[in-house]
């Protein structure tokens, strides 16, 4: 047999297809949301009406391409790679905080050939494995790292508080508050911690005006504009089981993001509830599958990369869904996969080539 | 022991970051940090990781039970108006008993598909008379059997052709449908109704329990003052290209609301095309840093401690430097000499800091709370935001609070302070339901009324006001221009406003003109004075007739042309 047909043969059976599968059905269904969503904001930006699908299909064959490339790494590269990832995306996230650039009131995004990155998007997986590499080598020497990790996060938490982007940074330190429970501390620094950050939220309400505002349109819905809540549930009134049709949508398509941050209600209305619990079946199970693998090598290391990385992505995910169900504040996190925005698909997708990676199952010759 | 703990505390939050300090290695006897065994660590971390995930679990089974309960709303809504009995919902009314909000009597079609004569045609001719319903529904009502909803509100043309097409299986039953005859006009005020009938904001919502009674609700607003209002602010609105506006008429003796509008707004008969941020009354729900007219306060509390305070000169020649580097300007430029009566009239920001230090940010503070602007203004029937006044209330944030800033008002708050200024000292409170009971009390003296109006009065004689003059109507008033801030600087774009009060010698209305990023002009020229202003004297002299302001000279001679037809009925 073909040598090189024989080797990508092993590496497809290496891969858990359950997860592979997953993300090509979320993508699936992404593009026909977004295909939808297209028209709808071609109308109120008045720009072509095929330019939202046109940069989502450039972006998504970016991402299988990192994920096949992500897939093929070894252990140690897949940590030396987000080491570097880290630490680029960290100093890059410090520029918007100098050059003004702004979307809808936050300086996150830092503007590259005329394509916009959101550098602090690239956080979210690569923290997960810095963390993961440097509590495994606390375990073994008892060193520095324990420190290292705990200046990173003030470092990123600094940077964040600043842009303000609050939610991701509310993101980055559950994950990591979740993986030093993981990792065995005892009960009284949980305790410590959860006081440390219920500081911080209160900090956060009191310092930064868009949170403040955020929370109190959520606590006093009478006094504020819901307007998007209230859109959001309507759509998913108006769309009951099977949906209107795709692009038959009429509640949600005068919701402001609908591409990304409200892209389930656009789901809910055009396709129906079933299409709702298929996409949160699927989250789950990619979920379920990632803690499968993270337990099955009795490996420090793969146990809190693979659940950190899969508590991130459910996190994300239940966040985005909460705040379209109006059980939380609006946060402006996006659906992995399904949402519009380059770099958080590109975030996503190293997320994913991470687990998959990470998770490989070694094939001896037969 | 306790030696050790402090150490054991001491290596996990260290307190300087110096990586060549000398590292402690501890015996972790109480597992403090973790257990050293990997397999113990790792059992451990699973015990811990399977309550994580059961713990996700049930969060997203909660998510799927709440999006199911949502989406499945619609289908239980249906069957909640079938049994309900057919009770009118109650109208709102105006003080002129004109329609606002009012439901008539309509016919919903259902369809029961096992009486269906012709098997073949029935979508088909069911499709001729309304185009826009699609197959697939008729279909699955069809394919369930049971007796369902088909289309709500029927007009008369198609209830009269699907009786003429005789089909058994398509059945009328009661319903009523909301309109709202004046469309846009009273959208901020009212809110509206769903086509199932579910109040969704504002008044509809609130005062549902009496609606659904069948009552009907009155209020103190005028529909034709408010068209008048309408139209000009709309105008207003458009020539200087501005992002918002809002208007507000009040009677300051008994706290009547006679007019209230916000733009940009939107229809309420038709809920599905609303567009963002048209739904909010900026009067209620909005708050702006309001600028010169909050000097009128200032200038108040200065009279009431200290009345020998207006024989007083101040020096409002230099600007006046207010923190490192903010230097305050006027726009007028004064001499070194000019008293109380100057400053106010000429809106100078260095003399309302100059007669403010003379009274310190204590009494100021007992000021505002007397005014009530620190509590949160209550009015039946509307929902109002609180104010934000300063949260560190010193001597630097009294002084920006003198002419204006540092202080973010709700248009409604303002008005009704400013009612309590002018009306000889009563606070009243604010109505815009009807059958209210008035009350009133008293905080301030006649005396302090009357100084108050003599200078709003100037401002519109010699002032910054002057465009607001009416030939014949005495009017009171202060112009407000205030910079907007973004990210805590205060950038170009502004806020301008107008208060206005007439009669002046003895107030009966007032009137709050605002306008949000006014453009066109120069940015030099954009102040109240020249942009909310003019809008206050159209407005005024169209309404003159109504509300019965005559100009003294003319007062025989307009009498008799009340009678002429005001053009209400043909803007819409």
């Amino acid at each position: 047999m073909n040598s090189f047909l024989y080797q990508i043969k092993l590496w497809w059976l290496s891969l858990d297809r359950w997860i592979v599968f997953s993300i090509i059905l979320l993508m699936i269904i992404g593009i026909f949301l977004i295909l939808s969503s297209s028209s709808i904001y071609a109308n109120r930006l008045d720009i072509s009406e095929n330019y939202l699908i046109k940069r989502h299909l450039i972006i998504l064959p970016i991402c299988i391409f990192i994920m096949i490339i992500l897939t093929n790494l070894s252990v140690e590269k897949i940590v030396i790679f987000s080491f570097i990832i880290f630490s680029v995306s960290l100093v890059l996230s410090i520029i918007p905080n100098f050059v003004s650039y702004e979307i809808k009131g936050a300086s996150r995004w830092i503007s590259i050939y005329g394509f916009s990155i959101q550098p602090s998007e690239f956080l979210k997986p690569t923290f997960v494995i810095v963390t993961a590499t440097l509590l495994t080598r606390f375990q073994k020497k008892k060193d520095n790292s324990l420190k290292i990790n705990v200046f990173l996060l003030s470092l990123i938490g600094s940077v964040l508080f600043f842009q303000p982007d609050f939610g991701m940074f509310l993101l980055i330190l559950l994950t990591w508050f979740a993986q030093l429970i993981l990792f065995g501390v005892s009960k009284k620094i949980i305790f410590l911690l959860l006081f440390l950050s219920l500081i911080i939220i209160i900090l956060a309400y009191v310092t930064l005006d868009h949170v403040k505002f955020r929370i109190d349109n959520y606590l006093q819905p009478a006094t504020g504009d819901n307007y998007q809540i209230h859109k959001s549930i309507d759509s998913f009134t108006n769309g009951g089981f099977f949906g209107q049709g795709l692009g038959a949508g009429e509640v949600s398509r005068f919701l402001p993001d609908v591409y990304s941050d409200f892209i389930l209600s656009l789901a809910a209305e055009e396709l129906g509830l079933i299409c709702v619990l298929i996409v949160i079946i699927l989250y789950t199970f990619i979920f379920y599958r990632s803690i499968y693998h993270s337990t099955r090598k009795n490996d420090i290391f793969y146990f809190l990369s693979i659940s950190g990385l899969a508590i991130i992505f459910i996190l994300q995910t239940m966040i985005n869904i909460c705040s379209t169900l109006n059980l939380i504040p609006t946060k402006g996190m996006t659906l992995p996969f399904l949402s519009y925005g380059g770099s958080s698909l590109i975030s996503c997708a190293i997320l994913i080539g991470f687990i998959l990676s990470l998770s490989k199952i070694k094939y001896e010759k037969v | 022991m306790n030696k050790s703990r402090r150490i054991k505390y001491d290596n996990i939050i260290p307190k300087t970051f110096s990586f060549d300090s000398k590292f402690i290695d501890f015996t972790d006897d109480k597992k403090l940090i973790q257990n050293s065994q990997v397999s113990e660590v790792l059992n451990l971390g699973k015990k811990r990781l399977s309550i994580f995930s059961y713990l996700i679990f049930i969060l997203m089974a909660l998510l799927i039970v709440k999006s199911f309960k949502y989406s499945t709303k619609n289908y239980l809504l249906i069957k909640l108006s079938e049994n309900k009995d057919n009770l009118m919902r109650g109208m709102i009314l105006d003080r002129n008993n004109n329609v606002i909000s009012g439901s008539i009597p309509v016919k919903d079609l259902y369809l029961e598909p096992n009486k269906i004569l012709d098997n073949v045609n029935f979508i088909d001719q069911v499709r001729l008379i309304f185009p826009d319903i699609k197959i697939e529904k008729i279909n699955n009502i069809i394919k369930s059997g049971k007796y369902r909803l088909l289309k709500k509100h029927l007009s008369k043309t198609e209830e009269v052709k699907i009786l003429k097409l005789g089909e058994p299986a398509l059945k009328f039953q009661e319903s009523q449908k909301r309109i709202y005859p004046q469309n846009n006009l009273f959208s901020q005020v009212t809110g509206f109704v769903s086509k199932y009938g579910v109040p969704k904001s504002k008044l509809e919502k609130s005062q549902n329990q009496n609606l659904e009674k069948g009552q009907n609700i009155y209020l103190t607003l005028d529909a034709k003052l408010q068209n008048i209002f309408y139209e000009e602010l709309k105008s207003g609105m458009e020539k200087f290209n501005a992002r918002a506006a809002a208007a507000i008429m009040m009677d300051v003796n008994t706290g009547e609301i006679i007019t209230m509008l916000s733009l940009p707004d939107y229809n309420p008969n038709f809920p599905n095309k609303i567009k963002p941020f048209s739904e909010n009354n900026l009067i209620t729900s909005a708050r702006y840093e309001m600028g010169s007219t909050l000097k009128t306060f200032n200038v108040a509390m200065a009279l009431q401690g200290n009345i020998s305070i207006k024989n007083q000169f101040f020096d409002v020649s230099k600007p006046y430097k207010l923190s490192k580097n903010y230097l305050v300007h006027d726009v007028v430029k004064l001499s070194n000499q000019a008293n109380l009566n100057d400053i106010f009239v000429n809106s100078s920001n260095i003399g309302s800091i100059k007669i403010f230090d003379e009274i310190g940010h204590i009494k100021q503070k007992e000021f505002f709370s007397k005014l009530k602007l620190d509590k949160n203004l209550q009015i039946e029937g509307l929902k109002i935001i609180r104010n934000r006044l300063p949260e560190k209330w010193n001597q630097l944030s009294g002084r920006s609070l003198s002419f204006g800033y540092g202080a973010s008002l709700t248009p409604i708050s303002l008005v009704s302070t400013y009612a309590l200024l002018v009306n000889g000292g009563y606070y009243v409170q604010p109505k815009i339901l009807k059958n209210l009971e008035n009350k009133k009390k008293r905080i301030f003296s006649e005396t302090l009324s009357k100084e108050i109006r003599d200078l709003l009065h100037d401002v519109v004689i010699n002032g910054s006001g002057k465009k607001a003059y009416v030939n014949g109507i005495d009017i009171g008033g202060k112009t407000g221009t205030a910079r907007k801030t973004n990210n805590k600087n205060y950038g170009d774009k502004v806020i301008t406003s107008f208060v206005g009060v007439f009669p002046i010698t003895k107030p009966k209305y007032i009137i709050f003109i605002l306008l949000d990023e006014p453009q066109n002009l120069n940015s030099e020229n954009l102040y109240g004075g020249n942009t909310a202003a003019p809008i206050f004297s159209r407005i005024l002299k169209r309404i003159a007739i109504d509300i019965k302001i005559y100009p003294k000279k003319q007062l025989k001679k307009e009498l008799k042309i009340t009678k002429k037809k005001s053009l209400y009925n043909e803007t819409f």
